[in-house]
């Protein structure tokens, strides 16, 4: 327990980034994401390379070993030293191996959860800040799973790349020289066909790319429609729509089935080329390998270290091929999650400045005009000045326009033409906080927050006790309702309430 | 607590799912084992041909025999050949069968879901249900990919694998043999132990993806009341726990992956000079050696794959079992009514000695009440809020079901009628509007998917929108956004109302529905209800008195109770809390 306790505090204690004036994208994620866990990452990279090493050194240490046995099995010169130290040797690089193995996933279970806690917390920040323009257009529910799937995405990625890619590639290089420098001949072919390889299913993956996406984005399409349908399902049932909802749903799943399996099918394709390919390859090897040297002078170490090495090198060459594959589709997974989340800020606030308003501003709006979207005005050339301590009403009939007037007052858009100024100072030129200490709003949709009511009235002051919560609750009239709850002011309001 | 049909734990789920798939299934099963037989097939092969080159070279050096590799040569291509085949048929037939199984599996538990009650969807944040929901043919997909690409191998290998060594050495054999189950046993124990954990860890996953989603949802709020900062760090401690529970998971399964790489590690060391034993002393040849280690590290591969795998295979069991221990259980309000066709022309529903106490509280909010409504009258109740009014109608439509008494229809309980029937026979019209994020047209047609055009123009001119649908840009085919977003909320409520005029049930409620209308159109709504409603029961629930005065029958409740009823002219004329609300409201 106590280590635990002690990573987490380590983990807290990797700052969450922070994007900066650059646009937010997706090479900066990862920019940020690396920079903020550059030391594991580099210890694990050196851990990798040993053990890469270690693996390598088990069929050498296996073929000489064979050998000096065959020698004792046709009753030649034996030296029973030399065996000892043999298997003495394959134990040592087994253990190596294993060191080397152990410390890699332990610092990856580690730095993995530090990760996505950093990846999380980065989008969120950036989340948070969209205007109600931005929140409009999107579900919150598809949102919050690309956030999800964007943090988890990156670390699964990350870790391909150091715990995969990294020893795969260092394998294959290194056990191609070897056979190499036993024959060059079937050296060079290994190295033709490597090449040839990771070439050819790269280029493969790449082409997929698009086809990842567009399964990834019906699919958050899905999961979109899937929780409007759920946050309905009074309407559906009470509609009897339950039969054609779940066509409905079932349709848009075949849709985004179909997606997927373009996708599957073409990497299914792309497997089996892979695969024939190195099956052919393989017999090819090892055949031409047996002849070979069947022909010549015969020598069994040689024949085993090719048969082995050739198994090792087309094995972890398909290996890292297909997680390199995985690498790219993950890639092609977070983008459109990304792309999702990290879009620039419709409304942009100056930071603080030393921007003062009076505490008491006349609020004076100059010739206004807005239109939601680019046709008809829905608010046409308002002019009017409100002085400090009126009290205003605005009515009109639904439609005309109250409540875009006062999501402009709120900067919950801006205005096409015209000025809002509080004071002397413009809308515009307001840092969001101050604004917001301006104005109070009770908006007409009663959106609360899935927490006690006591965390509700309070939200985020930490200053308030109980006392004023109940001044205000009377105020407002509530206080006989939530005292008549069951957990009086500490029962969870449930979401987006509809209290009885 | 009994079993019934709408309980499903795990198995009962598989079986759902496995019976109309057998034969994917068995086709699936045979391609992978002829995949694996042929890997085997190939060592052998090639272990035929050292021990030729090694008789030829070592053993009768210049006998008069011709060394002849083809044998091998020509087993090993074929095995080679026939295990591409049957890879690639495999993976076919597994894709095929997960898209099928996902298809099925989200009909399955979409239509279960869709019986929970009322409560169960407010006890339970969207996003929950929602990642239950889309997780559950993920998983399952998942599950099929374990099972099919690594358990199922990894088993059929490893017995092959010991029964053709057994020709070799049975030692060796009878060692790997033991090794295996031991191998298994212990991965088995480890992951069993660790499922406590990841369902903690995976709770708080639920948790976090939770708070997200309300949190972007009231986005607005937290911006308006510069608490951007303060959700950060609200988040930061949520995620703090996740942290540390899915730390102590991982923890868990680190140790038991070094434990576990300890004994393949030991298992190698131990063969190899195991191996090297029997070969100095005779009792194995060079290429049984051989053989024996090509054999030996088919297997660790596929082992130690499928034993990594556990993990993810009880991570996966225990999320389906969480969904579905989410989605497939019986129902609150149990639809066990049996008629299916009540469509009386005149309805007279009464609620008889009705006792009513909301799920987790105590206190009763209904005590033996009696009430009776006919089709033709337009009804009001009255009454301060949380006096009882909307859990009047919720135990009408029977989002709730009453405690004790019962509510019929001609005589008929609404208990002994299927929920759609009782559905068809109402329309509510919900304070909150709740409209689909749609277009205009399709949440019309929610209310009746075969209404005309023209019918729609209609409904819509009644419920007074008509004119705002038709200054939109794309009029009725126009999105709405997520719960109706981009309309004020006025215009929400009356595309709500179109959308239960359309369907034209006998029995209509309207629970606030006009409460963000300004009065001009309520006025024109309610005069359109009075048009419609010549032999339908209307049920209104309304705060602005005005809108209620020409009702038949007012009633005004207060904790439960109905305590004054009659119409607005008997209600006025005497002392009565209708009174004083009047006055309170003019």
């Amino acid at each position: 327990m106590s280590t635990i306790d002690q990573s987490i505090s380590q983990s807290e204690r990797v700052a969450v980034p922070i994007w900066g004036d650059n646009a937010p994208n997706i090479r900066r994620f990862w920019e940020l994401i690396l920079s903020a866990n550059k030391r594991i990452i580099a210890q694990i990279f050196v851990a990798q390379t040993i053990a890469s090493i270690a693996l390598l050194g088990l069929p050498i240490t296996l073929s000489v070993l064979l050998k000096e046995l065959i020698k004792l099995d046709t009753s030649n010169a034996v030296n029973y030293q030399k065996i000892a130290v043999l298997i003495l040797l394959f134990l040592f690089f087994e253990l190596l191996y294993f060191q080397c193995a152990r410390f890699c996933s332990k610092a990856q279970t580690l730095s993995g959860t530090t990760i996505r806690h950093t990846a999380m917390m980065c989008l969120y920040e950036h989340l948070l800040h969209h205007s109600k323009k931005f929140t409009h257009k999107t579900q919150s529910g598809a949102l919050t799973s690309s956030l999800m799937e964007a943090a988890h995405a990156i670390t699964a990625g990350l870790w391909i790349v150091i715990m995969d890619l990294w020893p795969t590639l260092l394998i294959t290089v290194l056990a191609t020289l070897l056979i190499f420098a036993i024959d060059p001949i079937i050296g060079s072919v290994v190295v033709v066909w490597c090449v040839a390889f990771s070439y050819f299913t790269l280029s493969a993956a790449k082409r997929r790319n698009n086809l990842a996406k567009n399964a990834s984005k019906t699919n958050t399409g899905f999961v979109g429609k899937l929780s409007d349908i759920i946050s309905n399902s009074y309407i559906v049932r009470s509609f009897t729509a339950v039969n054609t909802e779940r066509n409905r749903l079932l349709k848009s799943y075949q849709e985004s089935i179909d997606e997927e399996s373009h996708y599957t099918w073409q990497s299914h394709k792309d497997r089996f080329r892979l695969d024939a390919s190195s099956h052919l390859f393989r017999i090819i090897a090892i055949v031409g390998a047996t002849y070979w040297i069947s022909g010549s002078d015969f020598n069994i170490v040689e024949l085993l270290l090719i048969v082995l090495l050739t198994n090792l090198s087309i094995r972890t060459a398909t290996q890292g091929t297909l997680k390199m594959d995985r690498f790219l589709q993950i890639n092609a997974e977070i983008y459109p999650a990304l792309d999702n989340i990290l879009k620039q800020h419709d409304i942009k606030f100056p930071e603080a400045s030393d921007i003062s308003v009076t505490d008491k501003p006349d609020l004076a709006v100059q010739d206004i005009t807005f239109s939601y979207l680019g046709t008809d005005k829905t608010i046409n050339g308002i002019n009017l000045t409100i002085s400090y301590g009126q009290k205003v009403a605005v009515v009109g009939s639904s439609g005309s326009g109250k409540s875009t007037f006062s999501d402009l007052l709120l900067r919950q858009y801006d205005v096409g033409t015209g000025e809002i100024v509080f004071g002397s100072t413009k809308i515009t030129d307001l840092p969001q906080a101050v604004l917001y200490r301006l104005i109070g709003s009770v908006s007409q949709s009663t959106l609360l927050f899935n927490r006690s009511v006591f965390e509700n009235i309070t939200y985020g002051q930490t200053s308030f006790t109980m006392d004023d919560v109940i001044r205000v609750a009377e105020q407002t009239n509530c206080h006989e309702f939530i005292a008549e709850l069951p957990n009086g002011y500490e029962t969870l309001v449930g979401e987006s309430v509809v209290a009885h | 607590m009994k079993r019934t049909d709408g309980n499903l734990n795990f198995w009962g789920v598989i079986k759902l799912l496995a019976l109309p798939m057998k034969y994917q299934i068995a086709k699936a099963l045979s391609a992978q084992i002829t995949a694996q037989l042929c890997q085997l097939g190939q060592a052998f092969s090639l272990a035929w041909i050292v021990r030729e080159l090694l008789r030829f070279y070592y053993y009768s050096p210049g006998s008069s025999e011709k060394l002849d590799l083809s044998f091998g040569v020509i087993c090993f291509v074929l095995f080679s050949l026939v295990e591409l085949v049957s890879r690639y048929l495999s993976g076919t037939f597994i894709s095929t069968l997960q898209s099928n199984i996902k298809t099925l599996i989200l009909e399955k538990s979409f239509s279960k879901l869709m019986t929970h009650s009322n409560d169960y969807f407010t006890s339970k944040s969207t996003g929950k249900i929602t990642s239950g929901i889309s997780g559950l043919p993920k998983e399952m997909s998942n599950l099929i990919d374990i099972m099919f690409m690594d358990m199922i191998p990894s088993i059929t290998i490893a017995l092959i694998a010991a029964i053709g060594l057994a020709f070799v050495s049975p030692i060796i054999s009878v060692v790997l043999l033991v090794w295996f189950f031991l191998f298994q046993g212990v991965g088995i124990y480890c992951a069993v132990i660790r499922v406590p954990l990841h369902s903690n860890s995976s709770k708080m996953r639920g948790e976090a993806f939770g708070n997200i989603m309300n949190v972007v949802e009231c986005q607005q709020s937290t911006r308006q009341a510069s608490k951007v900062e303060y959700e950060r760090l609200r988040l930061g401690k949520i995620l703090d726990v996740w942290d540390r529970e899915n730390m102590l998971y991982s923890f868990s399964s680190e140790t038991a992956r070094v434990y576990q790489s300890l004994f393949v590690t030991l298992f190698k060391i131990i063969m190899i000079a195991m191996l090297s034993g029997l070969l100095m002393v005779g009792w194995i040849a060079a290429s049984e050696f051989f053989l024996a280690y090509l054999v030996i590290n088919i297997v660790i591969r596929n082992v130690q794959s499928s034993v990594d795998r556990l993990v993810d295979l009880f991570r996966i069991h225990s999320r389906i079992q969480n969904s579905i221990a989410t989605i497939f259980f019986e129902s609150e309000i149990p639809n066990t009514g049996t008629i299916n066709d009540f469509s009386p022309n005149h309805i007279h529903l009464q609620m008889k000695d009705v006792s009513f106490t909301y799920t987790g509280t105590t206190e009763r909010l209904f005590e033996d009440l009696n009430l009776a409504f006919k089709s033709g009258e337009r009804v009001a109740i009255v009454g301060s809020s949380g006096s009882g009014k909307s859990s009047l109608m919720k135990i009408l439509v029977r989002t709730n079901d009453v405690s004790s008494g019962a509510i019929t229809m001609n005589d008929t309980p609404i208990k002994d009628l299927t929920i759609d029937n009782l559905n068809t026979l109402i329309s509510v019209v919900p304070q909150n509007p709740s409209l689909f994020n749609r277009t205009i047209m399709d949440n019309l047609k929610i209310g009746n998917a075969d209404a005309t055009f023209e019918d729609i123009i209609e409904a819509t001119k009644k419920a007074n929108c008509y004119d705002f649908i038709m200054s939109l840009p794309k009029q009725f085919d126009n999105e709405i956004g997520e719960k109706g977003s981009s309309l004020s909320g006025g215009q929400a409520q009356r595309l709500s109302i179109a959308r239960a005029l359309l369907k034209d049930a006998p029995i209509m409620i309207f629970d606030e529905a006009t409460s963000s209308l300004d009065s001009i159109s309520e006025t024109n709504i309610q005069s359109a209800i009075s048009r419609i409603s010549k032999d339908k029961l209307v049920l209104v629930i309304s705060h602005r008195l005005s809108t209620i005065k020409d009702f038949d029958r007012i009633l005004v409740m207060e904790k439960g109770k109905i305590i004054e009823q009659g119409n607005h002219d008997d209600l006025i004329g005497r002392e009565s809390v209708y009174h004083s609300m009047w006055n309170a409201a003019v």
